[in-house]
């Protein structure tokens, strides 16, 4: 079955307007780096598709103390942006160069399992999602954005967007590990957020990608960190809890006990390169 | 099937083709305007042989529907090749042997003058970076590390 | 490719097994269905499209419930297929009271033929596994509902 229509709606009523007009048969693609290689090899075989690349999605700006990014602003608009560095590394980290000029900041919450690196840097930093739809605009922190295997909260008549991050002056690392260094998909990704008082972790947040069907929070992890000064004790701890909530997909990149074993490492890294130190491996 | 008439810059002059609704940059460059040094290697975005520029930023053409450039600037290696002669990357590659079987040359190539073009005196970190979505299966990259590096004209480049 | 879990009914046994064998329940519960119809008994035939991220497809289905013994076990026996693939098999499921409620344990198997089998295996299982537990969450909610009004 080819394609019959694709549109290219130059605004978001109008992209709405065709959502509710073709319904869940029509195919939504922003910078086509998931659906068109799906399309030519011919595992999608949509009849009608809807561009978003023209509907005035892609800006990035600052207001106030929060970071307003665009659905289909690219990874490479995020890697030109400062005001979030985190954000920055994720999306450098991200496939190639050619890539990053067409991928979008919105596709990547939808990338499949191992899942979008840039997704799992934006769950670390608590970013909420807006989603247009038929009755206005509403608000979801990431959090709640996934809900299982290859499953959002959007519903077939939404669309993302913008995904909003707030700025704040908290401490941030980002570590991806690939099987080889450039455009590489993750055996697990881990991104982390904490303020420091000292050497006291006020708040953390540690967000771990490729390493469960969608990009999650470690939240036992997070609970033994918070209030402690980074300790080894503390950080073993927090390595060992990580790898046991992993719940990893096996693929070709990698297996399932290997995604569980590399979270407890990186895991570890990572909390050791907030600590400022660099520590043995476990 | 209702076909479209898309109309873009190509080598510095406008054309437009009629194109099924997705067709892909790659498939007309390729197909109806007889750019062949787009290659079509794995239509997946993971050989980078099919790299364009459009407003001189590099992007897969396999990936691209032609629609979505509709009015903006796409540059191929045959835009660039002069009439006479060869463009100072097209010499450089030659120089170096940059080159074994070819395919994937042009992408390469494409890479190097939008390299060129954001950075002029990249380092050989930023060089490789650069070319880390475009596979080569002859030369080990080494050589087209040094044609693009002898190409930016100076010997701190490529350090 | 194969399957298995298991899923817990607030119904009980007796209402989940009819729940199966009724095109007007599955319609509503399997993801993505568009149209079920029992074309001899025990024997449906319908079309699903299933929604991912970035592909689309739209699949015919047919299948039979064999070896029935209700309100205790049965097994469905049948095809999925479309322009990008097949998949046939067989899945068996076993009910058992639990409280007021229903504890089901599937299994099954399945042969990938097409493009789709150029897909992992593994994810594609647990693809399979994540609509089953959609379509059976699904269930459950509305074999609740029923049990209210």
């Amino acid at each position: 079955m080819t394609v019959s229509s694709y549109f290219l709606p130059a605004s978001v009523p109008e992209a709405l307007g065709l959502l509710g007009e073709h319904g869940p048969e029509l195919l939504v693609i922003a910078g086509g780096t998931v659906a068109m290689p799906l399309i030519n090899e011919g595992i999608s075989l949509p009849g009608r598709v809807m561009g978003l690349r023209r509907a005035g999605l892609d800006r990035v700006e600052r207001a106030g103390a929060e970071l307003r990014v665009g659905a289909t602003a690219t990874l490479t608009q995020l890697v030109g942006q400062g005001d979030v560095p985190l954000l920055a590394e994720a999306a450098s980290r991200t496939a190639s160069w050619s890539v990053r000029n067409m991928a979008t900041v919105g596709g990547n919450l939808f990338t499949p399992p191992p899942g979008g690196d840039v997704a799992t840097a934006l769950l670390a930093l608590d970013a909420r999602v807006v989603v247009a739809g038929p009755a206005g605009e509403r608000t979801l922190p990431l959090t709640a954005f996934w809900t299982g295997f290859m499953t959002t909260a959007l519903a077939s008549d939404e669309l993302v967007t913008s995904i909003i991050v707030p700025l704040d002056e908290g401490r941030t690392a980002f570590l991806k590990f690939g099987r080889r260094r450039a455009n590489t998909p993750a055996v697990v990704t881990v991104a982390a957020h904490a303020t420091l008082e000292h050497d006291r972790v006020v708040s953390i947040r540690l967000a771990l990608g490729a390493a469960a069907p969608h990009p999650v929070r470690l939240t036992r992890a997070e609970a033994v960190v918070a209030g402690s000064s980074l300790e080894p004790a503390v950080i073993d701890e927090a390595a060992a809890l990580a790898a046991e909530d992993a719940d990893p997909v096996a693929d070709a990149v990698a297996s399932d006990w290997y995604r569980r074993r590399m979270t407890g490492v990186f895991v570890r890294r990572i909390l050791e390169q907030l600590a400022g130190r660099a520590g043995r491996d476990a | 099937m209702a076909s479209v008439i898309v109309g873009f810059k190509l080598a510095g002059r406008e054309v437009e083709v009629m194109a099924s609704p997705l067709a892909t940059l790659q498939q007309v460059l390729r197909t109806q305007l007889g750019h062949t040094s787009v290659k079509d290697g794995c239509r997946q975005g993971g050989c980078g042989s099919c790299t364009v520029l459009v407003d001189g930023e590099p992007m897969l053409s396999c990936l691209l529907p032609v629609q979505d450039i509709a009015g903006r600037s796409v540059t191929t290696l045959e835009a660039l090749t002069p009439a006479e002669g060869l463009h100072p990357v097209q010499r450089a590659f030659l120089d170096a042997n940059g080159f074994q079987c070819g395919y994937c040359t042009p992408g390469m190539e494409m890479l190097a003058v939008a390299l060129l073009e954001h950075n002029p005196q990249p380092t050989r970190e930023e060089i490789e970076d650069a070319l880390g979505g475009n596979v080569c299966r002859c030369t080990g990259y080494e050589p087209i590390i040094e044609a693009i590096t002898a190409a930016t004209g100076s010997r701190e480049a490529g350090r | 490719m194969r399957i298995q879990g298991s899923h817990r009914f607030t119904a009980p046994p007796e209402a989940v097994f009819a729940a199966v064998r009724d095109p007007a329940v599955l319609l509503a519960v399997i993801p993505g269905c568009e149209q079920v119809a029992e074309v001899a008994p025990d024997e449906y035939e319908g079309r699903i499209l299933l929604r991912l991220p970035g592909a689309i497809g739209s699949y015919r289905t047919h299948v039979r419930l064999v070896d029935v013994e209700p309100p205790v076990r049965a097994g469905l026996e049948g095809r999925v297929e479309g322009a990008m693939g097949t998949v046939d098999g067989r899945a068996d499921f076993v009910l058992a009271p639990a409280g007021t409620g229903t504890a089901m344990d599937y299994r099954g198997d399945g042969r990938i033929a097409g493009p789709l089998a150029r897909l992992d295996s593994r994810f594609a299982e647990r693809l399979a596994g994540s609509l089953i537990d959609q379509g059976l969450r699904a269930l459950d909610a509305r074999l609740a509902m029923e049990d209210h009004e």
